[in-house]
């Protein structure tokens, strides 16, 4: 069985899901949320297509957010970025579906999530900043788990910073509940702790931070160690989300870049809401980023500049 | 931001403040009010409160020939003249307990003061107004509480059976957690509700208080930095000197102040209950307290005459 099936098995007999062709479609007085699968351009032979959960606000739901507020928003995405455009606002997640790499019934299971909870997250996480009332509101809406269920073992983020030293050379330290490492943007970058200039990446992925809607799970952050000047932070909070998504073989789109510090740090932020650790999840989270780190090495990186769109466009 | 403007963020401000000082049953009244000046500084007075406070709103020297102007607002309370001498006497503790503004280096007054933004607003309103109502009674309560507390201790235990009174704090461990969240990229950690953040000389902490002298439950900013970060060449740096920087030309908000002691030198600033209802004003005192880990050292480099506040 493929993804696919895992979905529409999961999906089967569900009154309340409505499927169309290439997809299916969840819709409440609140926003309607969609999943559709699309092929893929056939350059990857182990690429079997793209798959999206989209959920779209009904207007007035949340505020209506300017795209500095859907940037301050981005701090708190879960499965997916915050987006606007000229019909709403919504929340999208993008998963590339590679029958060979992943199990398909988990690939499916992660999909079934984000269908499920993406949307009612993104309100919640919209409200919050409207007022203290909708902030305490919002955190008591979900009953979602505070504590782990199963916790990673002792030596478990050990290991994982062990091989990323081995595998790839990068400098990685390990707590009880942390994994921190840093990604060159430059070559020959290796770490800021000896050479503050290095330009590195600081990622950090975590278990002892809980979501204030979404509960426990692991928490990653991506800090480039230069900020773009501060009236181009929201810009380049929606080009790096929007170019994310547009990206083919890439890995899952769950996390987005957004203003943090009361607006004036551009950090990328993910979440993923569990209660099951996994060491195995957490070296796959950290190949992730530091896979995206090496995206925008290649594609929008100027050494001694930081971000920049030349990059982008030549 | 033109002229116009800025002089609009002024007034948005004095709304702002006024609507705080009502919550608090106290007004904000202009003195020497003549509209044809229409110049700064602009003085006010706040009748209601305990000890005579002052405000002054004023351009910044350094945006005079700019055309965009910038504004300080600054506040200063008078202390009472029969608590002077012994304020001098116990200056450490009282750098220490002063958690509102900074005392002059006179002993005569405790200073605060910010740049008004348009983004700090409704915060900057709330604490100036806290800052003129409660800065020096709140320090005289605290040195009043920490001699009884020493003197019973040690003559009768007292104490012991009239503890200070408690207020729980307003902010909870779901708004120290979602703070954590908020931060996660600073790699700060959460413990028993209070967040800390280790920085290269010395550590950041927020943590939710509930028996702050006079006012009660609230929000403490403590930064402690090394003592080896503050002794520039030849020359040790003292709280003081720290205290005139931050007041006269810091770029960061002030509203507490900088103190010395075994561990090196300390930087204290307290939210009490009554500002909890400010959305975001935990980031804002997170974000004051990273600012000062980066200024207060280039402040006292950059200007390294003020030896005569030694």
């Amino acid at each position: 069985m493929e993804v696919a099936d895992f979905v529409a098995e999961a999906l089967a007999g569900r009154q309340d899901i409505e499927p169309f062709a290439g997809g299916y479609r969840h819709s409440a007085d609140i926003g309607t949320t969609t999943l559709t699968f699309h092929a893929s351009s056939g350059a990857d032979s182990r690429l079997t297509s793209i798959a999206m959960v989209e959920s779209r606000f009904t207007p007035g739901v949340v505020p209506d957010f300017d795209d500095d507020g859907i940037a301050w928003l981005n701090r708190r995405a879960v499965f997916g970025s915050f987006f606007r455009d000229a019909h709403s606002t919504g929340c999208r997640a993008t998963y590339p579906i590679d029958n060979g790499f992943l199990e398909p019934d988990w690939q499916a299971r992660r999909l079934l999530n984000a269908l499920s909870d993406q949307r009612a997250f993104g309100i919640a996480i919209g409200l919050m900043d409207l007022s203290l009332e909708h902030c305490l509101a919002s955190r008591k809406m979900f009953r979602v788990p505070r504590h782990w269920a199963t916790r990673l073992p002792s030596e478990g983020l050990e290991k994982v910073a062990h091989y990323l030293e081995q595998q790839f050379g990068l400098p990685a330290t390990a707590g009880p509940a942390s994994l921190v490492f840093e990604a060159p943007l430059t070559s020959g970058a290796t770490t800021r702790i000896v050479d503050p200039e290095a330009e590195t990446a600081l990622i950090s992925i975590r278990t002892d931070v809980q979501h204030p809607v979404a509960g426990v799970g692991y928490c990653v952050t991506i800090m480039p160690p230069r900020q773009p000047p501060s009236e181009l932070l929201t810009m380049w909070c929606t080009k790096l989300n929007t170019l994310e998504h547009q990206q083919e073989r890439f890995w899952p789109r769950l996390g987005a870049w957004g203003k943090r510090e009361l607006g004036t740090r551009l950090v990328y932020g993910m979440f993923w809401p569990t209660d099951e650790a996994d060491a195995g999840e957490v070296r796959m989270l950290a190949l992730e980023m530091a896979d995206r780190v090496n995206w925008i090495a290649g594609d929008l990186w100027l050494p001694g500049v930081g971000l920049h769109l030349q990059r982008d466009t030549a | 931001m033109s002229d116009t403007n800025s002089r609009g963020l002024v007034e948005q401000f004095l709304l702002e403040l006024r609507r705080c000082l009502e919550r608090h049953h106290a007004s904000l009244v202009e003195v020497d009010d003549d509209p044809t000046l229409a110049v700064e500084p602009r003085l006010f007075e706040v009748p209601e409160a305990p000890l005579p406070a002052k405000l002054l709103v004023h351009r910044t020297l350094r945006s005079q020939h700019l055309p965009t102007p910038e504004y300080r607002v600054r506040v200063v309370v008078a202390l009472p003249k029969d608590q002077q001498v012994m304020i001098a006497r116990r200056r450490q503790d009282a750098n220490r307990l002063s958690m509102l503004g900074a005392i002059d280096t006179q002993g005569k007054k405790i200073w605060s003061q910010a740049l008004i933004h348009p983004t700090t607003m409704p915060v900057l309103g709330a604490v100036t107004a806290t800052a003129l109502l409660y800065s020096g009674t709140f320090l005289l309560e605290g040195l009043r509480q920490t001699s009884r507390r020493s003197f019973r201790d040690m003559l009768r235990g007292e104490f012991h059976r009239q503890p200070p009174r408690r207020t729980p704090s307003v902010w909870s461990d779901s708004d120290m957690e979602q703070l954590h969240f908020d931060h996660a990229h600073l790699l700060g950690s959460l413990e028993a509700g209070i967040w800390r953040l280790p920085i290269a000389s010395g550590k950041l902490s927020l943590s939710p208080v509930d028996d702050c002298p006079l006012l009660g439950g609230g929000l403490l900013l403590h930064l402690q930095m090394s003592r080896e970060l503050f002794i520039i060449g030849e020359r040790k740096v003292s709280a003081d000197e720290l205290n005139t920087l931050a007041h006269y030309l810091g770029d960061t908000p002030c509203f507490g102040s900088w103190s010395e002691d075994a561990k090196g030198y300390s930087f204290r600033c307290f939210a009490p209950n009554s500002v909890g209802t400010v959305f975001n004003l935990a980031d804002h005192y997170l974000n004051w307290g990273l600012q000062w880990v980066q200024q207060a050292r280039s402040l006292a480099e950059q200007y390294p005459n003020l030896t005569i506040y030694r």
